[in-house]
């Protein structure tokens, strides 16, 4: 059941209307719990009951490393749970991956290995919810929360189903105390909520579900194409990529908000980032905090004493932030690169460090080498292989001017104007001006708004790209 | 903004309980949503267009290929994959060369083509004819046993949703509903009477406007070469071989006829393209596809269709009593559909037919005259 789906907006208006009709907090909550299980259900019954046992196992491992006062034995559970979502990270998306890069090597070694007949479907959202969890009892561990003593309460966490299955990954520290009192809303929110939800709804379905099949056509056969098209296409992929993620993150908020619950905000305009570090602190900002606080300060993050161990727990967690994304190499090398990248933006900073008042140029280049750099970084991360991804970063460059089939001109336009339009609407505050109309004329202006909306579908439901992670 | 946004979703702010709106506040609110809603799409309808437009899977390519032949056919087969892999437009041509009707015919049979798609192609055809030398006719040609309209399959898909405007609607709701359960066919039903309010909000008519599916340049290529004119040539694989011996093991030795009368939709169809016409002379032709299961049973229509403007001959070939020798094993590509060698001898009949009707009846000779 797809957000864009109208199957969902049924769900949604049942939910809706039956957890506004219910007046105390329990009952709302046990209303969640049902509704986020019947959503994930919805996709395969089984992979709801695996949630439900692995919610459960970790709010068990929570209760006893709080209770316990040994050292050893709290350590001994929090292993537990870190063994035990991974191993179901790693079964479910890694299996195949490491089973083939095992015959691949062994077939390098002159050694013959047969493919395992075992097939292995990938439960959606695997590697949000598990991120989830283990971020629950690290922080119980780290004694930065209270475990939760109802069952209930934990499984609606675990399982809140605006956003279990492509985030915002949410910290316990930040949703748990919500569910404590009984959740209002005020007009405004809810107007917020509804914009945001549009916006959503648009970015995914009329931007990027329109220009996924163009982008398809160059990245499955870039041999055919020029140069200039596979620049389009790979700053249509940018485009298609952001749009995509970042409508599921707003719908997801804005789903949140009509409940009442308020969830940090995923995106903050990455492509407008001046730098990479700038990058990782504006795209999918709910991941980056999460590698950030239990990966790289669990290595020790900046502390190390030298900046060569700075460097190598940077290119470790961006190389483990490459893997969470897809088990292919091509993922990785994607991780690998945005790790270099800031290692070398770091070298760069001590060489030429920021001037107390920016320079416009220093940032427009910024600016300018920062896009660039994630552009072609993404054509690792749609590339089906390590030769495609070659072959498109050398059109990009100009180092190859490719074959003589050629993308619309306008395509090429798209994404800048696209651009042009976020920066138009940050600056002109188009959102506050909308939510701030009176209810009459949001009314109307969100009834016409979605007219355009429905025009604007695309040709057949597709789904959202990180709902493979 | 960004800032302000963040303090909306900040949750260390405390939600404030505020006296909400009311009720009658609630209710106009919906009423405004619905107004903006319905005049948004009414203003987008109007932009876009009638919006009828075929949509990808060998539809638009059809339309591609008669604007790239500069529209110089004067005459034209209509229908689904029956007539795209059972219609050879180069011998139907060459068997009335010498006559009188002699006529440059291309085909647009679309696979699963339904009624309604045959009207709109036709209308395009149409819109575009050029009348050919005085004294030549200029065919309409329209497969009678096309499916009436789409699977439920189709309910939001651009292939139906671009093209069910109201008149389409009328015509769709005018065949009779497939056999099936009571469930299936009020499924049915409900289905197409989505698949219009789809069209009349435009769901998706704007984007495959901005974005149009690319050509299928290989089908167009395939359908054109070697002066084929739209007929699609399939290679038998070993399911289709199976499937026609299947349906010549099962045959009776002595197939039984079925009576079929001609629908209320198929009179509309005629007289709604006559209407686009104006006032044009053309010749229409109702052609009933052959089949396998016509070895079993095999339908048997009136001669001719009564319309305001005269009678329109329906030629039969799904009649194995009378034409046995287009139910041969080597002449099929799989139970539904000829091959290239049964597309020749079927396109033989089918003029061979139309020849003898022309004898009888008088035949629209003077198009665009």
């Amino acid at each position: 059941m797809l957000f864009i789906e109208f199957r969902f907006f049924i769900f949604l208006a049942v939910v809706l209307t039956a957890y506004w009709s219910l007046r105390s907090n329990n009952a709302r909550k046990w209303l969640i719990l049902a509704a986020s299980y019947f959503f994930y259900g919805s996709w395969d019954w089984r992979f709801a009951v695996m949630l439900g046992v692995l919610s459960a196992a970790d709010w068990y491992f929570a209760l006893r490393i709080e209770r316990s006062e040994s050292a050893s034995t709290r350590k001994a559970f929090v292993y537990s749970s870190v063994a035990m979502n991974l191993s179901v990270l790693a079964f479910f998306k890694y299996f195949h991956f490491f089973v083939n890069s095992a015959i691949a090597l062994a077939g390098q070694l002159q050694i013959h290995l047969d493919q395992p007949t075992l097939k292995i479907i990938l439960p959606i959202g695997v590697s949000f919810f598990t991120f989830q969890s283990l971020s629950y009892t690290i922080d119980v561990y780290r004694r930065e929360i209270h475990a939760s003593s109802n069952l209930r309460d934990y499984l609606m966490f675990a399982s809140f189903f605006p956003q279990l299955v492509a985030g915002p990954i949410v910290r316990p520290k930040y949703f748990l105390p919500q569910m404590v009192s009984k959740r209002t809303v005020s007009l405004s929110e809810v107007k917020a909520s509804l914009y945001l939800f549009l916006l959503g709804f648009l970015k995914k379905t009329a931007i990027a579900d329109n220009i996924s099949p163009y982008v398809d056509r160059v990245f499955n056969t870039p041999t055919h194409y020029s140069a200039l098209a596979c620049i389009t296409a790979t700053w249509l992929y940018a485009t298609q990529i952001f749009c995509d993620f970042s409508g599921y993150s707003d719908m997801a908020i804005a789903v949140a908000g009509l409940l009442g619950f308020k969830l940090a905000l995923n995106f903050d305009a990455p492509y407008l980032a001046v730098s990479i570090q700038d990058f990782w602190r504006r795209w999918h900002i709910s991941l980056s905090t999460w590698i950030r606080d239990y990966i790289y300060f669990s290595l020790g993050g900046s502390r190390m004493g030298s900046r060569w161990g700075t460097y190598r727990n940077l290119m470790i967690t961006m190389l483990a932030g490459g893997l969470w994304h897809g088990a292919a190499w091509t993922f990785v090398a994607w991780g690998g690169l945005h790790g270099a990248a800031q290692v070398s933006h770091q070298e760069f900073l001590r060489v030429l460090p920021v001037e107390e008042h920016h320079n416009p140029w220093r940032r427009f280049l910024g600016w300018f080498l920062t896009l660039n750099a994630v552009c072609l970084f993404w054509i690792l991360f749609r590339a089906s292989s390590f030769s495609v991804a070659w072959l498109l970063i050398r059109r990009y460059l100009f180092l190859d001017l490719g074959g003589s089939e050629r993308l619309p001109m306008w395509l090429l336009v798209l994404p800048i104007a696209l651009l042009a339009g976020q920066i138009l609407m940050r600056r002109t505050r188009i959102g506050i001006r909308i939510v701030s109309l009176p209810l009459g004329a949001f009314a109307t202006v969100y009834g016409a708004v979605w007219a355009i909306a429905m025009a604007m579908l695309p040709l057949g439901y597709r789904p959202f790209i990180y709902f493979q992670f | 903004m960004v800032q302000q946004e963040k303090s909306v979703y900040d949750p260390s702010v405390v939600p404030v309980k505020c006296a909400g709106p009311s009720r009658s506040a609630i209710s106009l609110a919906l009423l405004l949503f619905f107004a903006g809603f319905i005049v948004s799409a009414g203003v987008l309808h109007l932009l876009i267009g009638s919006g009828l437009s075929l949509y990808g899977a060998e539809r638009s390519e059809k339309l591609a290929m008669l604007q790239r032949s500069n529209y110089t056919f004067s005459s034209a087969i209509f229908g689904s994959s029956h007539v795209h892999q059972g219609f050879d437009p180069r011998v139907f041509d060459s068997a009335l060369t010498g006559s009188p009707l002699a006529v440059r015919t291309v085909n647009l049979g679309l696979n699963g083509g339904a009624q309604v798609e045959q009207r709109l192609v036709a209308l395009d055809f149409l819109a575009h004819l050029k009348p050919p030398p005085a004294g030549q006719p200029c065919l309409i040609m329209l497969e009678v046993t096309a499916p009436p309209r789409f699977s439920t399959l189709y309910t939001w898909h651009p292939r139906q949703v671009n093209i069910l405007d109201w008149q389409s609607v009328q015509l769709a709701s005018h065949f009779a509903l497939e056999p099936g359960t009571r469930l299936h066919r009020l499924n049915l039903r409900v289905s197409l009477y989505e698949s219009a309010i789809s069209h009349f909000i435009n769901m998706g008519m704007l984007s495959s406007r901005i974005f149009p599916p690319p050509y299928d340049e290989a089908e167009i290529v395939k359908e054109t070469a070697d002066d084929r004119r739209g007929m699609l040539t399939e290679l038998p694989n070993e399911m289709t071989r199976a499937d026609v011996k299947r349906s010549f093991a099962v045959r009776l030795p002595i197939p039984k006829p079925r009576d079929e009368k001609m629908q209320r939709g198929d009179s509309m169809l005629i007289e709604d393209l006559h209407r686009a016409l104006n006032g044009g002379r053309v010749q229409y032709l109702w052609v009933a596809m052959p089949g396998l299961d016509d070895l079993k049973e095999y339908p048997v229509y009136p001669a001719s269709q009564k319309t305001s403007f005269g009678e329109v001959p329906i030629l039969n070939l799904a009649r194995p009593d009378l034409y046995p020798q287009l139910y041969d094993p080597s002449l099929w590509f799989d139970n539904q559909h000829l091959n290239e060698q049964g597309a020749k001898l079927a396109s033989q009949v089918l003029a061979a037919l139309f020849l003898a009707w022309s004898d009888e009846h008088s035949v629209q000779q003077n198009c665009g005259g």
